[in-house]
C-alpha cells in the first residue's frame, strides 16, 4: 500500500537510526552506566557542564559518550549534565549573569551570547591550555573576537560554516546539476519548484523566527562579498548587500514555500520536497537521524555567488571566571583533555562535524568518507567580526532593523533599495545610543 | 381535528427549535474543537499527508510512531508526575490563601479594602519576563532553586491575585444575612466561613482550582528558569525540550502536546461535577 | 446550629499586640470603647481581616512586589548586559521613551489587540455560558469540550495554528476557498491585513473558555426563584436576559473584562511564536513583545524595565477605572 518515499518510512527508519546509534555507543554507554556511580563517588570534584546539547538528537549522545570516555580515563573530575532547552538557553544564562554569576564551572555558549559574557567578565582565559597543547597559532580565525590582550576566552566545540546543501536525488530526477553561478542557481531552483508539492529552496523569512532568519540572511549578502558593517558604520545600503537581498527576493517569489516556518520546512526537506537549503554544516547531523531517506543524497557546494565566501561561526566551551579555584582547575582539566587531537577527533566524528578548530583536530580518513562535506570545506571562511564590525555586540538588534525592513520587501513588494536605505538610516541613528558605555 | 393539528404544529415547532438548538451547540463545539481535531489528525498520520494541498480532512493512514518514539526516548512519566505534583501543590496553596483573601474582601469590614483589591491587580501588570530576574536571584541566594515545592510557591503567588478576585465574585452572590445568621448561631468568622460560606461557593472554588491547576500545568518561564536538573522537569519544560537547535520534530511535539493536554482535561472533567453540586447548594440558600 | 469553632480563641489570638494593652484597662473603659467601635461600624473581630490581608500581602510582596520595585529601580540605570559600568542615569531612559516612535506605535497596537480580545473573549464566553446553562442532553460533554482550548499548552496551540495557516497547504485555505471570490491560497500570517485578526482570533480561542467557566459559575449562582418570578410575569427570554440575567452577573462581566485586559496585555507566547510582531513594521508587536525583545534579545535590561514600568502605569490607569466601578457596585449591594 505504501508507496516508496512515503512519509511512513520516516519514523520507521528513525528508530533504525536509533538502533544504529545504540550499536555505535553501546560499549561507551554500558561502561558509563556501570562505572558512573562508582566514578561519581570516587571523584574528587563534581562539576556541571551547562549546555543545551543534551537534548539534541545526535550531539547529546556524542557528548555523553565523550564524558564517559573522560570519566574512564581519570577519576579526579566528574562532569554532570545541566542546562536548558536551546530556545531558553540564552535567557537562562542572561538571568543568571544578572543575579551575580552564572551557574556551573563549565558551559557551552552561542556566538551571540559569548561576546556579552566576555564583556561581563564571566569568562576565564583559556590561553594557557592552548599554549600547553601548542595550538596557539593554529587556532581558527573564528576565535579572534574572543581574545582580550591576545588571550582567548573560549574554545570552539562546533564550528558552523555555511554551504549550499542540496538533495542530489531531486536534481538528478529533474536532470539538473549543482549550480555554479547565481543565474544558474535561480534557473535550477525555479525548475525544481512545482508548488505545492515541491520547492527549489528554503531560507527562513519569518519575524517569528528572528534568530534563524537573521543568521542565514547575513550569508545572502556575503555571497556577493557584502559586508554588513565596518567598525561602527552600518553598510546595509551598499551595492553587494542590496544584490544579496534582491537575490533572496527573487528566490522567495520563484522557488520558496512562502510563509512556511522552519520546522515545517525541515519536514518538507526530510521528505524530499525541498531541493536546497543555504545552511550550516552542523545541520547535516540532524538529517542523518531525522531525514534518513534523504541523507545519502545530500551534497554540498560553496554558496553560489562571486565571492565564494562562507560565514564561519563558533560555539565555544567556556570556563566560568566566578567559579571556585578548584572548580576552575577541574573545568580546565576537562577542556585540555577535550582539546587533545585524539579526543577532539572523536567528538567531531560522533557529532558528524567537518570544520575543525585546528588542523589536527580532524582525521583525514574520516573527512574523506563525508560525501556531503565538499562544499563546506571549499568555501572561504569569513568571521562574524569581519562582516558585522563592532556591531558584533549588537548582532540581534542590528538584524532586527534589517529584517523588519526586508520583510516589507518580501510580503509587500517594496523595492529593496528603499527598504535598505531606511534600515541604514535607522541604524545610523541608533549607533550612538548603542555604543554608549561600550569601550571596545 | 383542528385542535390536534395545532398541537402537532406546536410539537413540530418545538422539535424544530430543539434541532436548531442542537445544531447550534454542535456547530459551536465543532468550531472550537477543530484545531484540537487537526492536532490529533496530524499526530497520528505521517506528516507528509498533511503537507499536501488540499490536506485530507480524515487521516489517510494511522501510525502511532510519534507516540512510541516519544515514550521510548523521553522520561514522559517523570515529567507527568512532576507536573501533577507541581499543579497539585499550587492549587492547594491558592485554594487556602484565596479563600481567606476573598473572605476578608467580601464579608469582613476593614479599612483599605479597595487599596488591597487594587494591589492584587497591580501584581498582574508587569510581564513575568521582567519579574523573573529578581525572583531567580532571590531563590539562588536562599538556595531554593531546583525544587518543585519552591516553584509551586512562585506559581501560586502569580495566580493567587486573580483567584482572589474570582472567588470574591462568587462570595458576592451569597447573601450577607447567611453569614450573619451563622455568626448569631455562635460561629466565629472563620467557623462561619468554613461551615456556611464554602459549601455555598463550590462553583467558585471549582473555578479557581481549575484556574490555578491549568496555570501551573502550563507555566513555562519560571519552570525553565528555576528548574535546571532534568529529574524534576515538569511537562511544559519537557515539551519545550523536544524542540532542538536546528530541528523541530512536529509530529512528536504534536503527539506530546496532545498527550499532556489530556490531564488538565481529565482534571476538569472530574471536578466539573462539583459545579452541579454547587448549583444545588445554591438552591438551598434561598 | 452548633459551631465547633471556638470563636473566642480565633478572634483573640489574631488581635494585634496593641489590644493586649487595652485588656489591662478598666472594664468600663473597654465597654465604652466597644460601644464606640460598634457605632463606627466595626465588628468584634476587627483584627481578623488585617491578619489575613497581611499574610497575603507579605506572600505577594516577596514574590511579586519586591521584584516589581527592583525593575522600577533598574529603569533608572544603564544596565545593558556587557556595559563597562552599571550606573544611575536618572530619567534618561524615560527621555528616550518619549522620543521612541516604536514605543508609541506598540502602545497603539497593544490597545487594539486588547480591545478586540477583551470584547471577543467576554462576549463569546457569555454566549457559550448562556447556551450551556440550559438543560439538555450531553450538556456536560459540551461544557467539557469548550474547556479544552484552555487546557492546551500554548506552545502546542501555536504549532497547530501555524500548521493550519500555512499558505501552501494549511487547512484554513480549504475553508477560505468556500467563500465566494477567494480562489487562491491566502498568505495568512504574512499578510499585513490578516495577521492581526488571526492573532486576535487565536487569543480569543485560547482565552474564552476561562470567561465561559467563570460566567457559567455566576449564572448558576442566580437563585432560581428570580427566574420563576419573571416567568410568572410572562417575560420573554430576551427580557429575562436583559432585565434579570445581565444585571445579576454584571460584576462578573466587569471582572472578566479586567482579567481579559490583563491577559491580553501580558500575552506573549501566542503572538511571539506566530507573527513575532510582524509580518513587518511591528504591525502585531505589542508592548510585551517589545519588552521581551529589548531585554532578552537586545540585552538592554534597563530600557526593557523602562518599557515595563510604562506599561504598568498604563494598565494601572485602566484598573483604577475598574476598581471605581467595582466599589460603586459593592456599595449598591451592601446598602
Amino acid at each position: 500500500m505504501n508507496k516508496p518515499g512515503n512519509g511512513l518510512l520516516l519514523p520507521r527508519s528513525m528508530s533504525m537510526g536509533r538502533r544504529d546509534f545504540l550499536k555505535r555507543t553501546a560499549v561507551a554507554g554500558l561502561a558509563a552506566a556501570l562505572a558512573t556511580p562508582a566514578l561519581a563517588q570516587n571523584a574528587k570534584i563534581k562539576i556541571p557542564l551547562v549546555s543545551w546539547m543534551w537534548n539534541e538528537p545526535g550531539r547529546g549522545d556524542a557528548w555523553r559518550a565523550i564524558l564517559a570516555k573522560f570519566h574512564a580515563e581519570q577519576s579526579d573530575v566528574f562532569i554532570e549534565e545541566a542546562g536548558a532547552p536551546f530556545n531558553e538557553f540564552t535567557n537562562n544564562m542572561l538571568i543568571q549573569s544578572q543575579s551575580g554569576k552564572i551557574n556551573g564551572a563549565l558551559f557551552h555558549t552561542t556566538p551571540d551570547l559569548v561576546v556579552r559574557l566576555l564583556r561581563g567578565g564571566h569568562l576565564e582565559p583559556l590561553q594557557d591550555i592552548v599554549d600547553k597543547l601548542g595550538i596557539g597559532d593554529k587556532l581558527s580565525a573564528a576565535h579572534d573576537h574572543l581574545r582580550i590582550d591576545g588571550k582567548v576566552h573560549g574554545l570552539d566545540i562546533v564550528t558552523v560554516k555555511f554551504g549550499l546543501l542540496y538533495n542530489s536525488a531531486m536534481f538528478e530526477k529533474a536532470g539538473l546539476g549543482a549550480p555554479a553561478s547565481v543565474e544558474e542557481w535561480v534557473e535550477t531552483s525555479t525548475a525544481l519548484t512545482k508548488s505545492p508539492d515541491q520547492f527549489g529552496i528554503y531560507s527562513p523569512h519569518l519575524m517569528s523566527e528572528p534568530g534563524d532568519f537573521w543568521f542565514i540572511l547575513q550569508q545572502w549578502a556575503v555571497m556577493f562579498d557584502g559586508v554588513w558593517a565596518d567598525g561602527r558604520k552600518p553598510l546595509v545600503n551598499t551595492a553587494p548587500v542590496i544584490e544579496g537581498m534582491k537575490l533572496f527576493k527573487t528566490m522567495y517569489d520563484k522557488a520558496m514555500p512562502k510563509g512556511t516556518d522552519t520546522a515545517t520546512a525541515n519536514q518538507m526537506y526530510a521528505n524530499g520536497r525541498i531541493g536546497q537549503q543555504l545552511i550550516v554544516s552542523a545541520a547535516v547531523n540532524i538529517w542523518s537521524s531525522s531525514g534518513p531517506d534523504i541523507y545519502p543524497s545530500l551534497r554540498s557546494v560553496v554558496p553560489p555567488g562571486p565571492s565564494g565566501k562562507a560565514i564561519t561561526r563558533i560555539h565555544p566551551i567556556c570556563v566560568n571566571a566566578n567559579a571556585s579555584d578548584d572548580e576552575k582547575a577541574a573545568a580546565k582539566a576537562f577542556v585540555e583533555w577535550l582539546y587533545k587531537p585524539e579526543n577532539y577527533q572523536e567528538l567531531m566524528e560522533r557529532c558528524l562535524d567537518v570544520v575543525p578548530p585546528y588542523p589536527e583536530a580532524i582525521r583525514q580518513e574520516y573527512l574523506d568518507k563525508q560525501f556531503w562535506a565538499e562544499g563546506y570545506l571549499a568555501g572561504k571562511s569569513i568571521t562574524p567580526l569581519e562582516i558585522m564590525g563592532d556591531y558584533i555586540f549588537f548582532n540581534q538588534e542590528f538584524g532586527n532593523v534589517v529584517m523588519d525592513k526586508f520583510s516589507e520587501v518580501l510580503v509587500a513588494d517594496r523595492p529593496v533599495e528603499d527598504a535598505m536605505a531606511d534600515a541604514q538610516q535607522e541604524l545610523e541613528k541608533a549607533s550612538e545610543r548603542l555604543f554608549e558605555g561600550f569601550t571596545l | 381535528m383542528a385542535a390536534s393539528s395545532t398541537a402537532a404544529v406546536h410539537k413540530l415547532r418545538r422539535l424544530g427549535k430543539g434541532v436548531a438548538f442542537y445544531a447550534l451547540i454542535l456547530g459551536f463545539c465543532a468550531a472550537v474543537l477543530f484545531p484540537v481535531y487537526w492536532m490529533i489528525v496530524n499526530s497520528i498520520q505521517p506528516l507528509n499527508h498533511g503537507m499536501q494541498f488540499p490536506p485530507p480532512l480524515i487521516p489517510k493512514e494511522i501510525s502511532f510512531l510519534p507516540f512510541i518514539t516519544l515514550f521510548e526516548n523521553f522520561p514522559v512519566a517523570r515529567w507527568l508526575v512532576n507536573s501533577l505534583l507541581l499543579a497539585g501543590m499550587t492549587t492547594l496553596i491558592v485554594l487556602a490563601l484565596a479563600v481567606l483573601g476573598s473572605f476578608a474582601m467580601t464579608f469582613l469590614r476593614w479599612r483599605g479594602k479597595a487599596a488591597f483589591g487594587l494591589l492584587l491587580l497591580m501584581t498582574q501588570m508587569l510581564p513575568e519576563a521582567l519579574v523573573v530576574i529578581p525572583v531567580y536571584a532571590m531563590y539562588r541566594n536562599l538556595g531554593l532553586s531546583d525544587s518543585l515545592p519552591a516553584l509551586s510557591l512562585v506559581d501560586a503567588a502569580f495566580i493567587l491575585p486573580i483567584c482572589i478576585w474570582i472567588l470574591k465574585n462568587s462570595f458576592d452572590s451569597i447573601a450577607e444575612e447567611i453569614y450573619e445568621a451563622a455568626l448569631i448561631d455562635g460561629c466565629s468568622p472563620l467557623g462561619a466561613l468554613v461551615r456556611t460560606l464554602l459549601p455555598l461557593s463550590a462553583p467558585g472554588l471549582v473555578a479557581i482550582s481549575v484556574v490555578s491547576f491549568f496555570y501551573a500545568w502550563n507555566e513555562y518561564l519560571f519552570a525553565v528558569t528555576l528548574v535546571t536538573s532534568p529529574d524534576i522537569r515538569p511537562v511544559a519544560v519537557g515539551l519545550a525540550s523536544l524542540k532542538v537547535m536546528l530541528d523541530t520534530p512536529i509530529d512528536r511535539v504534536l503527539a506530546a502536546a496532545l498527550f499532556f493536554s489530556i490531564f488538565p482535561v481529565i482534571f476538569y472533567l472530574l471536578i466539573q461535577r462539583y459545579i452541579v453540586a454547587g448549583l444545588s447548594a445554591g438552591a438551598v440558600k434561598g | 446550629m452548633v459551631c465547633e469553632w471556638d470563636e473566642g480563641r480565633i478572634g483573640r489570638s489574631s488581635r494585634p499586640p496593641g489590644n493586649i494593652e487595652r485588656m489591662f484597662q478598666s472594664a468600663t473603659a473597654e465597654a465604652v470603647e466597644e460601644r464606640a467601635r460598634q457605632r463606627r461600624g466595626w465588628n468584634r473581630h476587627h483584627s481578623l481581616p488585617y491578619a489575613l490581608v497581611l499574610l497575603i500581602v507579605a506572600y505577594l510582596g516577596v514574590f511579586i512586589l519586591f521584584p516589581i520595585a527592583q525593575q522600577f529601580l533598574t529603569s533608572f540605570s544603564n544596565n545593558v548586559v556587557g556595559v563597562d559600568k552599571v550606573t544611575w542615569v536618572g530619567l534618561r531612559n524615560y527621555e528616550r521613551l518619549f522620543e521612541d516612535e516604536d514605543f508609541w506605535f506598540a502602545v497603539q497596537v497593544t490597545f487594539t489587540y486588547m480591545a478586540f480580545v477583551v470584547v471577543g473573549a467576554v462576549s463569546l464566553g457569555l454566549l457559550a455560558a448562556l447556551l450551556l446553562n440550559r438543560k439538555f442532553r450531553g450538556r456536560n460533554l459540551a461544557r467539557s469540550a469548550i474547556a479544552v482550548p484552555w487546557a492546551f499548552p500554548e506552545i502546542s496551540a501555536v504549532l497547530v495554528f501555524l500548521w493550519m495557516c500555512n499558505p501552501t497547504f494549511g487547512v484554513m485555505n480549504v475553508f477560505a476557498r468556500l467563500i465566494p471570490g477567494i480562489e487562491n491560497n491566502l498568505n495568512w500570517l504574512s499578510d499585513p491585513k490578516l495577521a492581526m485578526p488571526l492573532v486576535i482570533a487565536l487569543s480569543i480561542w485560547k482565552a474564552f473558555p476561562f470567561t465561559f467557566l467563570v460566567i457559567l459559575a455566576a449564572l448558576q449562582a442566580i437563585p432560581r426563584e428570580t427566574y420563576e418570578a419573571a416567568e410568572v410575569d410572562g417575560a420573554n427570554p430576551l427580557q429575562v436576559l436583559r432585565h434579570i440575567t445581565i444585571p445579576e452577573i454584571t460584576p462578573t462581566l466587569l471582572l472578566m473584562a479586567v482579567l481579559m485586559s490583563i491577559f491580553s496585555f501580558k500575552q506573549f507566547t501566542l503572538i511571539w511564536l506566530t507573527t513575532g510582531g510582524g509580518p513587518y513594521g511591528g504591525i502585531t508587536e505589542t508592548l510585551v513583545l517589545r519588552i521581551y525583545q529589548t531585554a532578552f534579545r537586545f540585552f538592554d535590561l534597563a530600557y526593557g524595565a523602562t518599557l515595563g514600568v510604562s506599561g504598568f502605569v498604563i494598565v494601572l490607569g485602566l484598573t483604577l477605572l475598574f476598581v471605581y466601578a467595582q466599589q460603586r457596585q459593592d456599595r449598591a449591594r451592601r446598602r
